[in-house]
């Protein structure tokens, strides 16, 4: 009797730490982020006095207007972003899906090996080939343009491989053969039939392409040159720029507005996001 | 049936094709052509019409005269002499070692409590949103977030530190190399921990729980049921991640851009910062970047094969060669019934 309240002590004891630690772990996390909400709200003169308060102030307004002095542009870079997100969102899902229905559905001669060779390409960093994808799109006269960030999704083994995944487990060929009878076309099955199906890999996938793509720095970098054209990361580069340099609430202010969109999208879908990493983790 | 011999393999190549095509453009060739260069003299402003060559250097023959004499590895040759691409390789693999080996540890940790069945924790859900929401926040803003509050004289950590009696005066953060190192690293870790936490839990919840079961019949304690049972189950998923972590590690770009440009003294400059200033920062030094961007493909590929070797399943690669000579002895042994 005795030996198991001790146990129980420890037990407890030791639960109580853990706690202690994932707050604080918690707390490490979240802070950055309020100060830096926080201080987009405060001047540059009371943040250089006190850099660390959970009060808002009131200069939102004068660090909007700080803010425009330099390149910084929160309306064209959340605009471009949206347009290349969204862009290569929908070409990464709906051409994976496709791609991973050919893997599925069809017996060809050469599915075995193309499959080999999507897992082989997989693990291939997108840099290695940074300087010829920069020559070739320089050459295609696509620089400055918001092309070279969404087409190319179109191909993405990684996708490819999480569909067949999916498929592999939930597909089966007796639906499409019922569509066959009916007379509907391959192409119309699959959009109709198939597609439908692959709706909860879709969205996940579908959320981690976006904020990839969103986040994106080093190919804008390189190619946009066109201040208009500039995405939210490479907007965010122009902050550490000389004219920001001592309007700390404005750079504050700045970073809030690049990430705000990142926020609603993590805080709403927070559940699913958790669940797709953890999906990711098992596709050995 | 209509169709009975009608063969639907054309779809199969079919919707396939937007892929491969994409993928012979936009990655393949651009692969090739990075391939290429790299063996050229292509440096300069893209000029219309400009022809590039294979690298020569000049040599002396025996007889005395000057004759120039392909030099395919030149670049290569150069990078390996250039102390900034040596120091760039260096600084990136202590950069990430940094954030690595904490990275894992405290993943681990946490994995182990929150899979633990004894001491369940609850609120297991706020806290797995919260330790992996600084991994999908724009690399670009965080480092420029840190930036912002490790600012000398006044910022958020100075003041901090100062007013916790931890610092006596303003520490000047930027001009310190060891420090720079030290946040990168601190902020890598701490982008990446949650993600890796979220992969070795999945990986725990993947082992069979009758083993956790019968450990508990056994009496084995939770150290033991860890050490015993957990890690060695969890071998795969680790060679993942140390493999994944070490390919984005040796490509990291975002954070020592924005939070440090590489400085102070070029001590936190990375193989990538490297390549991108001789490619795209005024020199126009493509071959040379092509060159570099092969060597460090070269290096993780060969990484990634000494890491699948040394952790590979020892027990299992043993019993397949045990199989293999048993199959060969069986053979053997049959060819010689056979005669």
């Amino acid at each position: 009797m005795v030996e198991t309240s001790r146990h129980k002590h420890i037990k407890m004891i030791m639960q109580i730490f853990i706690y202690i630690f994932c707050i604080f772990l918690a707390l490490m996390c979240v802070i950055p982020f309020i100060i830096m909400v926080v201080n987009g709200t405060r001047s540059t003169v009371e943040i250089q006095q006190q850099a660390v308060t959970l009060l808002p102030s009131v200069h939102i307004m004068d660090n909007i207007q700080y803010m425009s002095l330099g390149v910084f542009n929160a309306w064209i870079g959340f605009k471009n972003s949206m347009i290349v997100s969204v862009g290569a969102t929908a070409c990464a899902v709906y051409f994976s899906s496709l791609t991973a229905y050919a893997l599925m559905a069809y017996d060809w001669r050469l599915r075995q090996p193309f499959f080999t060779f999507i897992l082989a390409v997989m693990m291939i960093p997108a840099q290695v080939s940074a300087i010829g994808f920069y020559q070739f799109v320089f050459r295609i006269g696509l620089t400055n343009s918001l092309l070279p960030f969404i087409i190319p999704a179109i191909a993405s083994p990684t996708i490819v491989f999480f569909m067949r995944q999916y498929l592999l487990a939930t597909f089966s060929i007796d639906i499409v053969n019922s569509a066959r009878i009916d007379g509907a076309k391959e192409l119309y099955t699959f959009n109709r039939i198939v597609l439908p199906m692959m709706k909860p890999a879709m969205a996940m996938q579908a959320i981690f392409v976006f904020v990839s793509s969103w986040n994106n720095l080093f190919m804008p970098l390189v190619l946009l040159t066109d201040y208009n054209k500039f995405t939210m990361p490479v907007m965010v580069s122009q902050l550490r720029g000389n004219i920001y340099r001592t309007e700390l609430g404005a750079i504050y202010l700045g970073l809030t507005l690049s990430v705000l969109p990142l926020f609603i999208v993590y805080f709403s879908l927070s559940r699913y996001i958790i669940a797709g990493v953890q999906l990711g983790g098992i596709k050995e | 049936m209509k169709h009975k011999n009608f063969s639907y393999a054309k779809y199969g190549y079919l919707f396939c094709l937007p892929f491969v095509l994409m993928f012979l453009t936009f990655s393949l060739y651009p692969l090739i052509f990075t391939t290429s260069i790299a063996f050229t003299d292509r440096a300069g402003p893209n000029v219309a019409g400009r022809e590039y060559n294979i690298l020569t250097t000049t040599v002396i023959d025996e007889a005395g005269n000057e004759i120039e004499e392909t030099d395919l590895f030149g670049n290569f040759r150069l990078l390996l002499n250039n102390r900034g691409f040596r120091n760039s390789f260096g600084n990136t693999l202590i950069i990430w070692s940094i954030n690595f080996a904490p990275q894992v540890l405290l993943a681990l940790l946490l994995a182990a409590w929150f899979t633990n069945r004894r001491t369940s924790i609850k609120g297991q859900g706020f806290f797995k949103v919260i330790f992996y929401m600084p991994n999908i926040i724009t690399a670009a803003t965080i480092a420029l977030l840190f930036r912002a509050m490790f600012l000398f004289p006044k910022g958020v950590v100075n003041d901090t530190m100062i007013q916790w009696g931890l610092m006596e005066a303003p520490k000047n953060f930027e001009v310190d190399p060891w420090a720079s190192r030290l946040i990168i690293a601190f902020i890598q870790f701490w982008m990446w921990y949650g993600y890796t936490m979220l992969i070795f839990i999945s990986g725990i919840m993947g082992i069979n729980p009758e083993m956790y079961e019968s450990a508990d019949i056994d009496g084995a304690n939770a150290f033991q049921q860890f050490f015993y049972i957990t890690l060695p189950n969890l071998r795969t998923i680790m060679v993942y991640t140390l493999i994944t972590s070490l390919i984005g590690g040796l490509n990291m770009f975002d954070i020592p851009r924005l939070y440090s440009l590489g400085g102070p003294d070029a001590k936190t400059q990375t193989s990538s910062l490297f390549i991108y200033g001789q490619a795209f920062e005024g020199t126009y030094r493509y071959n040379v970047a092509s060159a570099a961007s092969i060597m460090i493909f070269i290096i993780i590929a060969c990484l990634s094969v000494i890491i699948f070797y040394l952790m590979r399943d020892k027990d299992a690669a043993k019993l397949k060669k045990i199989q293999k000579e048993y199959k060969k002895a069986q053979k053997l042994a049959q060819k010689a019934g056979d005669k």
